[in-house]
């Protein structure tokens, strides 16, 4: 009767996705996880007939009932993380309470029931996840524990950083791949940047109840992320309302060691108080609970960041102000049905945005605004207990605005002075600024604007049939779906009334030799639209011949056209990445896994590829400034025109691109070799190609590259890039961890892991648009990519003391990243000759140095007190408790007379505390 | 799905990758470039008429698609058309090299007079201008300088580099026989007398049927200055007041060779065709330029 009911619920499914497909629906990630188990009796026969009862407190729809099969088998699907209770009942048999089950997000929990006749009542403590032995994918989930109780700051995009294989800032390096390769979600909903490929949006850290962090080895639901997966899992609430609300403020001044930057010949570049500036306030508030008992709950979470930090040797620092908000609200009006939509927003303004340069004038420093808004329509049918079609669309709007800094009438800030008839906050968008080079200052007024809108329009479906019975034996686990993606990219930017000036030193690294170099006439401003259509479908299967093996399989294909401004279809491709994939558990024991397979991941595109090859540009004039003239020998030519670029893209793109992709290769073994306790060794092997690569295929220089000595088009001032993807443009990562890790069980929980990396290959980023292989130096230059960082150690832990009623835990970080190569390189002698403008690196080319190692420790202790109405909980946490401030970048040019210059280190010692009430 | 069929499927997407083409011919492009004896043999200033490869200059190579006898009084490589009467027509090369260029010189009297790959040691360059030029190197304050170390730890702090090979005024030791002589220069003397160097133009964009040609720039009698080289260009390097434009190689010699090409200068006679980018073209600038 059961199979009947399934076979009639599959077919309506089907129907629906059928009908989906016409309207052009998606794919959706995993935000949910499940629980198999088995019922078992003392002679570890399986018990049928049992009725289990799952419940927990964030299971939506009260709790659901399963009756085991003839193998005494059940299993709950699309549970939203978070912490079950089990109660297994058959007349004849004791009732077994289970309690504590975890439920962690794409993963799956096994839990098995004994029920003993001789005993009367059970209570079992709960299984947590040790080794999940179906589970082909390489990476981790940062569960709730691990949120609240390691010390890694307050933003998902530093909790990531202790996943392993995560390396880099907040864009981060994901297994290897290039810090705009990785894709971002929300509740299984893509959002990552259309345009650049990074993040597109800053998210409330309360309101994030875990972290799926995947390197690779993911199925073709999850897309074709040639990085890694970021997955954010939010909190929906429960029955009970609860009100949480919390401060933060983190110092990072306590310790400040002196980096002032010099000359060779001992100038001092900037002022002589610069050190670090490190100061964040974090103000959050979250409601959430029912609307309907067990039918309707809600959240809604507000979080202000303000931080003030400045880079080493910035005399302003960044100045970050947002305010993210987010509502969600679920929906299960029966047991077949639920629905969740959720709005977010991050409102956000940023002044001082120019922290790479310390010539930067107050007034001419720079504001962005940046806003996302999105929003998320979800259906969740449930066809019977092992069938379920999940539907969602997404809009997703992000706005960004950069222009001058607004003026304030405040003095001791140090920011952009009004002048005495301007009203405060004006910001002026006339007077052309003036742009510094070699030492000069930036002064006058921030000189452009730039106003940018990208608008998503996502729409997929996804169609999972579970447990299927394979008329061979085994069964089978079946997804499908399909998406539609549309992406629009508008641009309006230009020059303050249409005039630029650069200054130049007149004395060397004197800034207060200034003289103005030479002058632009621009055309402008211009506004254009870049576009994008995707649509993509996948299946895939999981299949259980027996019951300890599992072989994964699928296909996804993927179609996408991206125009630029008029229209041409820059990018337009069809792609297909199939991934097979096997996991074997030897002993049958849920305790042990071996597991690997291969993957193809294809790059669909990015709007900025498409803009990269517009038509829109504006056009030039340069005009000879008083300090050309200072020279003798051009004094005749001012006011004379230097060089003339017309109103067109030099930029074209070849006529044969294909797709960059990624083959991926993965091997791993896991064990459980004492309760709670695992170890786990793996790896992959990544092979990048194709990568998206401008070359430059006018200028022709001499033999070592260090200048011009012709031009195939007839202007020697002129680069005329073209985009390609050469089989040249390519990557090789291999990434090997080993962990040791205890899950969380009597108080404790704590995770150590090496990881060895070999990365080496010609191109780091997908679409640089800097040239990396200049056409007169080699491809292959050896382990220069900056992901090349060859020994990581990364260790956490927490402790939850003793003390009851107390809650006190203990928690800290390590982390050890050893350092990565440095190619020296440097302006040829030639491009002031005029034209240039990029980097050469002059042969041989090869590593010249490697960044030193960092490591840092994080500290943490909070404390709960028990107040009349709720709880009010106290945090201190020590980041980088041993002020190591080891360089992460460096700046070596000629104009620096080729030394090395550190432009940023580690994030200081900082002190964080926090104060939060709940009830 | 089957395990079977999704291996199939596997297979055949993966060697789908395998026939994409790009339609680009790029590579390096190597070949040998024979200047004659006759080319690095003058009289020098002192009266002393030497054969030395220091007289050999930068050679500019560059591929065209035609060499024509018929437009100046040597070969000259295919122009376009000419706007005015005074003016040259572009070249239009598809791309070039060369073999010795000019280098950052760390002191301003050595501008546009030093070849890379020409000079196995910084006391050589000394001794070469004082004895053949009779014309001694000073540094910025006018003393004559007396040890090639001063040039060498010059160029080190001016800048900042850390070996010869990243200066490249001098040779290093290209064949790793533990001295640094004259086998370690780009040009070798070939049994016929003649000097003979490998180029090689990297990452360059092959056309079927282009042709290489070239030319040596012959250092001045007078100063052994080097007329391709732009004294108004370059690096101004500004340290310890010794205020100068370090001088490189003019942007347009591949467009307009007529433009620098001077009496005494040697060009190739044939422009040699290349049918694949595998081709190793051998270029002997056989031609004198008399006027």
């Amino acid at each position: 009767m059961t199979m009947v009911r399934i076979r009639i619920a599959h077919l309506a499914a089907l129907f629906v996705s059928l009908a989906a497909l016409m309207v052009a629906l998606p794919a959706l990630a995993q935000t949910t996880g499940q629980l198999r188990g088995q019922v078992v009796d003392a002679d570890d026969f399986g018990v049928p007939g049992v009725t289990v009862t799952l419940s927990g407190e964030k299971l939506i729809g009260g709790s659901q009932d399963r009756t085991t099969d003839v193998d005494g088998r059940f299993v709950f699907v699309e549970l939203p993380p978070g912490e079950y209770d089990l109660v297994a009942a058959k007349e004849t048999f004791p009732t077994v309470n289970v309690t504590g089950i975890q439920i962690i997000v794409g993963r799956t929990t096994n839990q098995e029931i004994l029920m003993d006749k001789d005993v009367e009542v059970v209570d079992v403590e709960g299984k947590r996840p040790v080794v999940d032995v179906e589970d082909t994918t390489r990476g981790q989930v940062l569960t709730k524990e691990f949120l609240d109780r390691i010390p890694t700051g307050r933003s998902y995009q530093s909790a990531v950083q202790m996943a392993n294989g995560v390396v880099g800032g907040s864009n981060p390096n994901i297994a290897g791949s290039a810090s705009n390769e990785n894709t971002y979600m929300i509740d299984g909903a893509t959002i990552t940047d259309p345009v650049t490929g990074t993040f597109s949006l800053n998210f409330n850290y309360d309101a994030i109840e875990q972290i799926e962090v995947l390197l690779g080895g993911f199925m073709p639901e999850y897309g074709q992320s040639l990085g890694g997966i970021i997955n954010l899992v939010t909190d929906s609430g429960t029955n009970n309302l609860e009100f949480d609300t919390s401060a933060f403020y983190i110092n990072g001044n306590w310790r400040r060691r002196k980096d002032a930057r010099y000359t060779a010949d001992g100038f001092q570049l900037g002022p002589t108080d610069f050190d670090t500036n490190f100061q964040i306030l974090q103000v959050a508030a979250r409601v959430s609970g029912p609307v309907v008992r067990d039918r309707a709950w809600f959240i809604i979470s507000y979080q202000h960041d303000r931080s003030i930090i400045a880079n080493t040797g910035i005399p302003l620092p960044r100045d970050y102000d947002g305010h993210y908000v987010f509502a969600k609200l679920t929906v299960q009006p029966n047991s077949e049905h639920r629905i969740t939509t959720f709005v977010r927003m991050d409102p956000t303004s940023i002044d001082n945005t120019n922290q790479r340069d310390i010539f930067v004038r107050p007034e001419a420093q720079g504001r962005q605004y940046q806003s996302n808004v999105a929003a998320q329509a979800r259906w969740q049918w449930f066809l019977g207990s092992q069938a379920n079609l999940d539907s969602q669309f997404v809009f997703q709007k992000q706005a960004l605005e950069v222009g001058g800094v607004p003026c304030t009438h405040s003095t001791g800030l140090g920011y952009h002075p009004c002048k005495p008839d301007e009203n405060e906050n004006y910001v002026d968008w006339v007077t052309p600024g003036r742009v510094g080079a070699f030492g000069a200052y930036d002064s006058i007024n921030y000189p452009s604007y730039y106003f940018d809108d990208r608008l998503i329009y996502r729409a997929n479906s996804k169609l999972s049939l579970l447990s299927l019975q394979d008329p061979m034996g085994g069964t089978h686990d079946v997804k499908a779906g399909v998406e539609a993606v549309q992406t629009i990219w508008d641009q309006l930017q230009g020059y303050n009334s249409n005039l630029l000036y650069s200054d130049l030193n007149l004395q060397g690294w004197d800034p207060l030799t200034f003289a103005n170099w030479y002058r632009v006439e621009l055309t402008g401003p211009i506004k254009f639209r870049t576009s994008g259509s995707q649509w993509n479908w996948f299946i895939q299967d999981a299949y259980k011949p027996v019951s300890n093996l599992v072989i994964k399989g699928g296909i996804r294909y993927d179609n996408s056209i991206m125009r630029n401004d008029v229209g041409d279809p820059v990018v337009a491709q069809s792609l297909w990445g199939p991934r097979l994939y096997a996991s074997w558990d030897p002993f049958g024991d849920q305790k042990t896994k071996i597991a690997g397979g291969y993957g193809r991941f294809n790059d669909a595109g990015r709007l900025g590829v498409a803009s990269y090859v517009r038509e829109s540009s504006i056009g030039v004039k340069y005009w000879y400034g008083e300090a050309l003239g200072t020279r003798g020998d051009f004094a005749s030519n001012q006011g004379s025109m230097l060089i003339y670029q017309p109103r067109e893209n030099p930029a074209i793109a070849h006529d044969t691109l294909r797709s960059p992709r990624v083959d991926e290769l993965t091997l791993q073994a896991s064990r459980e070799i004492m309760r709670d306790v695992g170890i786990s060794t793996g790896g992959s092997y990544k092979m990048t190609r194709f990568i998206f690569e401008p070359d430059e295929q006018n200028l022709v220089y001499d033999e070592d590259g260090s200048a011009v000595i012709g031009s195939r088009y007839g202007n020697p001032f002129q680069s005329y890039p073209r985009l390609r993807t050469p089989r040249l443009a390519r990557r090789n990562y291999l990434q090997w961890d080993t962990t040791l890790y205890k899950v969380n069980s009597r108080r404790w929980f704590a995770q150590a892991t090496y990881t060895y990396t070999i990365s080496s290959g010609t191109s780091l980023a997908s679409l640089s648009g800097s040239f990396l292989n200049d056409p007169q130096t080699q491809y292959n230059y050896g382990p220069l990519v900056s992901t090349d960082i060859r020994h990581v150690v990364k260790a956490f832990g927490s402790w939850q003391l003793p003390t009851d009623p107390w809650n006190q835990t203990l928690g800290f970080t390590f982390q050890y990243y050893s350092g990565q190569p440095l190619e020296r390189f440097y302006w040829s002698d030639g491009t002031t000759n005029g034209g240039g403008g990029y980097f050469m690196r002059i042969r041989p080319r090869g590593r010249y140095t490697r960044f030193p190692p960092e490591w840092t420790v994080g500290l943490k202790f909070t404390q709960d007190l028990d107040v009349r109405r709720g709880k009010i909980k106290l945090d201190a946490q020590l980041l980088n408790a041993f002020n190591n401030r080891a360089p992460s970048n460096f700046l070596a040019s000629f104009y620096q007379q080729n030394r090395l210059f550190t432009t940023s280190r580690q994030n200081p010692l900082r002190i964080q505390l926090g104060l939060r009430y709940v009830f | 799905m089957r395990a079977t069929t999704l291996i199939g499927l596997a297979a055949l997407v993966g060697l789908s990758a395998c026939t994409f083409n790009e339609g680009l011919v790029i590579g390096d492009i190597v070949g040998t470039v024979i200047v004659p004896k006759d080319a690095a043999t003058r009289v020098m200033p002192n009266g002393e008429e030497i054969t030395d490869v220091k007289l050999i200059g930068p050679v500019t190579l560059g591929f065209y698609p035609d060499v024509r006898d018929d437009i100046f009084t040597y070969p000259h490589p295919e122009v376009g058309p000419a706007f005015s009467g005074d003016v040259s027509g572009d070249a239009y090369p598809y791309g070039g090299t060369t073999v010795g260029d000019i280098r950052h010189p760390c002191v301003s009297d050595l501008a546009c007079r030093v070849t890379s790959g020409r000079f196995t040691s910084y006391d050589e360059i000394l001794d070469w201008y004082a004895t053949y030029y009779e014309d001694p190197v000073e540094n910025s304050q006018g003393e004559v300088i007396q040890t090639g170390e001063y040039i060498r730890q010059t160029c080190f702090e001016r800048l900042n580099y850390t070996s010869d090979e990243e200066i490249r005024l001098v040779a290093s030791d290209t064949n790793e026989d533990g001295v640094v002589d004259a086998k370690d220069l780009q040009f070798v003397e070939n049994a016929d007398g003649d000097f003979e160097a490998t180029f090689i133009a990297r990452q360059a964009e092959f056309f079927p049927g282009m042709k290489v040609w070239g030319w040596m720039d012959t250092p001045s009698l007078v100063d052994g200055r080097l007329n391709t080289c732009d004294e108004r260009s370059g690096f101004q390097d500004t340290q310890y007041d010794d205020t100068f434009q370090v001088g490189v190689q003019y942007r347009n010699l591949l467009n307009f060779p007529s433009e620098y090409i001077q009496e005494g200068d040697y060009v190739a006679g044939v422009g040699v065709q290349m049918d694949d980018i595998t081709d190793e073209p051998v270029i002997t600038l056989n031609i004198e330029v008399t006027e």
